[in-house]
């Protein structure tokens, strides 16, 4: 059978049998996913590398202590593990960002690069993906986290829910006020997202 | 409804544009694990083995 035919379920058993190389496999398929989520969180390669690591590690105890129950779920557990690690890192670290989405002290103009009005259509994009890449950035990590789950991995509420521990309400509301919040911001800084 | 539990609210609604955008600017972001790092994480796949026996052993082994 091809590799790529092959569930999770069975690399795992295969994994817990001995095989080696059925996990290297099960890891290479959502090792990106992953390591994207928990860096878009901690914007620190350093510390992506650490949390990563130490998700697998979590990962390989689960599996081979036998306590790991496939649902067709290894990704959303993977992750899981992850979201767990990112929050224990910034409760150490003691800095959950927060947004001041009504922020009077965010005067988001006064930092933006000045632009050039002859620019061509590729510097246009750019500066968009410079000015909501710094929106983005803004939003408190929650709110961050489940943006990303829902439009860049197309995760169902249901399974953001699962992962980063909260009611599909709480998961929706986030996704909400991330919104309200990117497009508040944009707003009181007269920052246009459109081409 | 999902399952057993009543949404207090629908989806939040966003256009396709910023749909788009989001997804160009999380594309770009792209980053993979060094290198080191995977090494350590099938290094330690390959030698990992669990203690729960020992420690049943050693239960059992108190018990008696």
């Amino acid at each position: 059978m091809s590799d790529t035919k092959r569930t999770d379920k069975e690399l795992i058993e295969s994994y817990r049998n001995g095989c080696l190389s059925d996990f290297e496999l099960l890891v290479s398929r959502y090792q990106e996913q992953i390591y994207n989520y928990v860096f878009s969180l901690v914007k620190d390669r350093q510390l992506c590398d650490d949390i990563f690591q130490d998700t697998f590690v979590k990962v390989i105890r689960t599996i081979k202590a036998g306590l790991y129950h496939d649902e067709g779920k290894f990704i959303q557990f993977a992750m899981r593990i992850a979201h767990n690690l990112v929050i224990d890192h910034f409760r150490k670290e003691n800095r959950i960002p927060v947004v001041e989405s009504s922020s009077e002290d965010f005067n988001y103009v006064d930092n933006a690069p000045i632009t050039d009005p002859s620019v061509e259509q590729g510097m246009i994009v750019d500066q968009i993906h410079s000015d909501l890449r710094n929106l983005v950035e803004r939003l408190p990590v929650e709110q961050r986290e489940v943006l990303r789950l829902r439009i860049y991995e197309d995760m169902s509420f249901k399974e953001i829910a699962d992962i980063t521990n909260v009611s599909i309400n709480t998961a929706l509301g986030r996704m909400r006020y991330a919104l309200i919040n990117l497009r508040k911001m944009a707003e009181v800084n007269n920052i246009c997202l459109t081409y | 409804m999902i399952g057993n539990a009543t949404l207090n609210c629908n989806e939040p609604l966003i256009d396709e544009t910023l749909t788009a955008q989001l997804k160009d600017l999380f594309s770009a972001e792209r980053q993979s694990p060094s290198k080191s790092v995977m090494n350590f994480i099938f290094g330690y796949a390959g030698a990992y083995e669990p203690v729960h026996s020992d420690i049943l052993g050693l239960t059992g082994f108190m018990k008696n």
